[in-house]
């Protein structure tokens, strides 16, 4: 009888949530959202999508194909050759240029580029083996928090209460004898539980950040990427974020950056890394609410009491609610509503600061949110993980796993609320923060936020009005479709324009991935990389505020990050960067280079084809005006005639000399290019 | 002693004659010739969260420490065993910060006890990121106290405005203000390149292209740093280690605090300045008069003691003010240390300081009056010292533009 029952609040519940997650809007929202427009959403990308079909069907290969889903590309009617339309393209959407791309892809049509993008499918041996050597991207979510949890002080904690050692052996108070035993049994302990530091992952998060830069085909999905996971940025300098970063990027925004807003919102809001970064794994139903959990309780009580207390007890012993010392010991500590993951949600990631929310407002989403978790950490998880998953006990109170993601129907606020005017009704549990990501996602403050940010990231800092109206009304129309929102930054004037070219100061990761591709680098190890990156001013997947790095370029050149910018490009040049292999002189063949204003002028178009050189090569021959000195007249030039009269010695020595002379001339060029102003901007 | 008139006629001056914009050391030149020397505030953020019951314990607590602490409390002032230092009153001072002590009687060292964040968590991460953001309950503030302050007290007019002794900025100097964040001065140099004979010239060529072929903030940031360059690689500053009598510890702290007493007395125009030191998380073994807390308090006490003397000549526009993000639990835990808690203490050194007084309070070591059962309880919002502090070094009047969302009075520490 009970179980016929239990199974009919299941199917309850799980219908719910289906519904929450399959159809966008949900039925009531028509009703309660007065300033919204119901959106076709079916219909729409099946539009989109033909017609892109269309022009990809008509456009003959060798033909300039001008268009990118049914859009016209200005780039000509902006009186750009082709060159410098595939260089600005290649410096907004990719990396950098590497050498001969911008000749590919002119050959290949800017349209075409972007489509192929867009289809996204390389099949990328080089990279695939390179990443295949960072063990963690091929765990999977759960494997990674298993294997890289470890904490130092913490197994300490753990292997001193298993009696492996005592603590004064820990602490060297007997002697370095035995403390060096302690150390030993401490890595054999982690080694046992195949423990990991966090900080192992961190590093290969970077790595693989960097590899796919340099290495990836799919550029364009390389450079959405890392917009997106910095607009919904999440930072290593929280401890317990670290250890879910790489699946937040792997898992949650990599595979949505072509898809919907919605969709990325989503994932990003379910994610452990989120979460934990801004708290709302803490966030609890105040005492006075009733939860989804009471509810479901109450439920149960109503058709049968007599069998309920000993479910209740149960589910209570299983999860260990009643005893507060071991939630204290699952650090859930149950404080009440966390309000940190609301206020960004609003603030930072959908309707922007100015998207006429107020505090009720925060307070109203953070209800909305309690009990949107994850597993807790340790011991404590395993236990947490055998109460939950695939119970039908827990799904019957309204639980919900997946993957890492825990709603944990007895903390959730289950009492109605009013988010942004719209009714949420009492009685609900996970379907409350599904129905206000669908509800912010779509809010026309949302809309426009994204699309200056968008704008400001991909176009110009000063981005003019006429370009967020027309990302707006491509956004709105497609609803919120990110391959739509690309084209149209690709197919609007303002793209190419004259203030919009050359206009940004490319962040610090930016200029190492274009140095690398510019002179076609093989990275074989990037950790050195990623310090220089750092020491740039840009510590990835690190910044500590939700804001993300900030999008402005003025504030990527102050003085000291500027000199560690013009350092790079002199280590790099000369092959002081460990695990970058690079041949300068590969550009050069045979040829050699007698001066060094001839080796600026002749890796100039190396590090920046399409741009323009005279300036840069005039400021350096104008800077040259004194006579060249010491050691620049090693090569004196001789005549045929004279050459005849060297013996083959004299000749060997020469031509020793000639190429020394030419090796120091291209790393002082290159290693002064790439510190260069020219080179600091895209 | 190099000096910056010295410096004029070397340096920018020459490069003024050949007609390029005067440079931040002219524009500090001109800016200083009016008015008293500038104020200058030295933060020391102290990372894992002191324990603040050890370093100034509570005196005639003794019973209630040793119950709540058996294996940490240490003895009065007046016991003979793990004497703690008597600062005449109600409290005590950690022996390791004895180089502290004359600070305290000749009245330029305050201490403030029970301070700390009214936002309960117990999170390194979010507990650091609320005090350095001075916003107890919003992760989302862009910027940082030490940045908005920067940002009220120095115009553009020197990259050593604001600086930070770390490899990252801190949060605390996140923001718009243009904070230079180095571990070591001493990295601030352009790399060697290939072959030395040509060096010069490549950098003429750098200097050269930044200045004529940038534009807005690149170019003035690139001749900012020329000059920068300029000003550290001066032979003075290689060697140098603190003027006579002041012994900095080789730690990190040590040596950073003696970088910043470098930029005070050379008047590159330092306003902020921030160094760090780590370790004071004590889950293990903490120690008494020996062990990690008296390792990182001797640190902290020696390198403020070092610096103190070495600025002489300045002391009278220098605070140095130590924060840490929380406090630890009352109660020893079961590996002889501490666990995370909530109301701390922190130090407050200067000529402008109202020292040789415990400001705030702790309740009497009592499981109901704790915080929680288990912690001291933050009887001083850290706003409310911060803002004191910066308000009155810099003369500034509304506390809400460096602490958006705090109206609260501040804790009158400086005279």
């Amino acid at each position: 009888m009970l179980s016929k029952r239990r199974h009919m609040a299941s199917r309850k519940r799980r219908t719910n949530v289906e519904s929450a997650r399959s159809t966008p809007i949900l039925e009531r929202d028509s009703l309660n959202v007065k300033h919204f427009k119901p959106i076709s959403a079916l219909e729409m990308p099946h539009n989109v999508l033909a017609t892109v079909l269309c022009s990809l069907l008509l456009v003959a290969p060798g033909t300039r194909a001008d268009t990118a889903g049914g859009l016209e590309i200005p780039w000509q009617a902006a009186g750009l050759t082709e060159q410098q339309a595939a260089a600005h393209l290649l410096e907004r959407f990719a990396y950098g240029p590497r050498p001969g791309e911008i000749e590919a892809v002119a050959e290949l049509g800017i349209g075409n580029w972007i489509e192929s993008q867009l289809a996204g499918d390389f099949p990328g041996s080089v990279l695939s083996s390179k990443l295949a050597q960072l063990p963690a991207m091929s765990l999977k979510q759960r494997q990674l928090v298993w294997r890289y949890s470890a904490n130092k002080g913490l197994l300490a904690q753990e292997a001193i209460a298993e009696g492996l050692f005592t603590l004064a052996d820990y602490t060297g108070k007997n002697g370095d004898l035995r403390l060096r035993d302690a150390l030993a049994a401490l890595e054999r302990f982690a080694m046992d539980r195949n423990a990991t530091p966090d900080q192992k992952l961190i590093d290969q998060l970077r790595a693989q950040k960097l590899l796919r830069a340099v290495h990836s085909e799919s550029q364009l999905v390389e450079v959405l990427t890392d917009f997106w996971f910095n607009h919904f940025n999440v930072s290593a300098t929280q401890r317990v974020a670290r250890v879910h970063m790489l699946s937040y990027e792997r898992d949650a925004i990599r595979p949505r950056v072509l898809s919907t807003f919605r969709d990325l919102l989503g994932a990003t809001a379910r994610h452990p890394a989120m979460l934990l970064y801004l708290g709302n794994a803490q966030s609890v139903a105040d005492p006075s609410a009733t939860t989804t959990f009471d509810l479901e309780v109450t439920e149960l009580d109503r058709l049968s009491p007599l069998d309920n207390p000993t479910l209740r007890m149960r589910l209570a012993r299983d999860l260990g609610w009643y005893n507060r010392e071991a939630r204290l010991k699952l650090g859930q500590q149950p404080r009440g509503l966390n309000e940190n993951y609301a206020r960004e949600l609003l603030e930072l990631h959908t309707l922007g600061v100015d998207g006429g929310y107020s505090q009720r407002d925060v307070i109203e989403v953070a209800r909305a949110f309690t009990g949107w978790t994850t597993f807790p950490p340790g011991g404590a998880r395993a236990h947490v993980e055998t109460t939950l998953v695939d119970s039908e006990t827990a799904i019957d109170m309204g639980f919900v796993v997946e993957e890492e993601f825990v709603f944990r129907a007895d903390h959730h606020d289950s009492d109605e609320k009013t988010v942004l005017g719209m009714h949420l009704a009492a009685g609900y549990g996970i379907e409350d923060g599904e129905r206000v990501l669908d509800l912010v996602a779509r809010h026309p403050a949302t809309v426009r936020h994204l699309a200056r940010k968008l704008a400001i990231r991909f176009v110009s800092e000063q981005p003019p009005p006429s370009l967020i109206q027309r990302l707006v009304a491509t956004w709105e129309l497609t609803d919120g479709d990110l391959r739509n929102v690309v084209r149209a930054l690709v197919a609007a004037p303002e793209f190419w324009s004259d203030a919009a070219r050359r206009s940004k100061v490319k962040m610090p990761f930016e200029l190492a991935a274009s140095a690398l591709r510019a002179l076609d680098v093989d990275v074989v190890d990037a950790s050195a990389t990623v310090a220089w990156v750092q020491r740039m001013g840009q510590p990835i997947y690190a910044f500590a505020a939700p804001t993300g790095f900030p999008d402005r370029s003025e504030s990527w050149t102050h003085v000291g990050p500027l000199l560690s910018r013009l350092n790079f490009g002199r280590e790099l040049a000369r092959g002081g960067i460990p695990g970058i292999r690079l041949d300068v002189m590969g550009f050069l063949g045979r040829g050699s280079l007698r001066s060094f204003e001839d080796a600026t002028a002749f890796y100039f178009p190396v590090l920046m084809p399409g741009r323009d050189a005279t300036f840069t090569l005039s400021l350096v021959t104008a800077g040259s005006e004194e006579p060249a000195g010491d050691g620049e007249s090693a090569t004196p030039e001789l005549s045929d005639a004279e050459l005849a009269k060297l013996s083959p010695e004299q000749r060997r020595q020469l031509a020793v000399a000639a190429r020394q002379a030419t090796v120091r001339h291209a790393v002082n060029a290159v290693g002064m290019l790439i510190g260069s102003p020219e080179f600091q901007v895209r | 002693m190099w000096t910056r008139r010295a410096f004029l006629k070397t340096g920018s001056l020459a490069l003024y004659s050949l007609g390029v914009e005067p440079r931040f050391l002219d524009r500090l030149a001109l800016a200083s010739t009016e008015g008293p020397r500038p104020k200058i505030l030295v933060s020391i953020f102290l990372r894992g969260a002191m324990d603040g019951l050890m370093a100034v314990p509570p005196l005639g607590e003794e019973k209630s420490l040793r119950r709540f602490r058996p294996r940490l409390a240490m003895g009065g002032a007046r016991s003979d065993a793990d004497r703690v230092l008597d600062l005449e009153g109600q409290f005590g001072l950690h022996p390791a910060f004895s180089p502290l002590l004359p600070y305290w009687q000749d009245g330029r060292l305050a201490i403030v006890h029970g301070v700390g964040s009214p936002n309960p968590t117990r999170s390194h991460f979010d507990a650091q990121d609320y005090m350095e953001t001075g916003t107890p309950w919003r992760k989302g503030t862009p910027s940082g106290w030490l940045n908005r302050l920067s940002q009220r007290v120095s115009g553009q007019d020197s990259p050593f405005a604001a600086v930070s002794l770390t490899p990252e900025l801190p949060r605390s100097l996140y923001g718009e203000y243009p904070a230079l964040a180095i571990p070591d001065l001493a990295d601030f140099k352009l790399s060697r390149l290939h072959d030395h004979l040509d060096r010069q010239r490549v950098e003429d060529h750098l200097e050269l292209l930044y200045d004529k072929g940038a534009g807005g903030a690149l170019r003035q940031h690139g001749n900012d740093m020329f000059e920068a360059l300029r000003v550290l690689s001066q032979q003075e500053f290689k060697t140098y280690r603190g003027r006579r009598g002041s012994h900095y510890p080789s730690s990190r702290l040590g040596q950073s605090l003696m970088q910043i007493a470098y930029l005070i007395r050379s008047g590159v125009g330092l306003r902020v300045a921030s160094a760090e030191s780590d370790g004071w998380d004590t889950h293990v073994g903490q120690g008494k008069v020996g062990g990690p807390f008296a390792v990182r308090a001797r640190d902290l006490a020696r390198s403020i003691a070092a610096f103190w003397s070495d600025i002489e000549p300045f002391q009278d526009d220098v605070v140095v003010l130590t924060m840490t993000e929380f406090g630890r639990t009352v109660r020893e835990n079961g590996s002889s240390g501490t666990d995370h808690g909530h109301g701390s203490c922190l130090f407050a050194l200067g000529n402008q300081v109202d020292g040789g007084r415990v400001y705030g309070g702790l309740p009497t070591l009592e499981p109901e009056a704790l915080f929680e059962g288990r912690d001291l309880p933050v009887t001083t919002d850290f706003r409310a010292v911060f803002s004191e502090v910066a308000g009155k070094l810099f003369n500034l009047t509304d506390d809400s533009k460096i602490f958006p969302g705090w109206d609260g009075p501040r804790l009158p520490v400086l005279w």
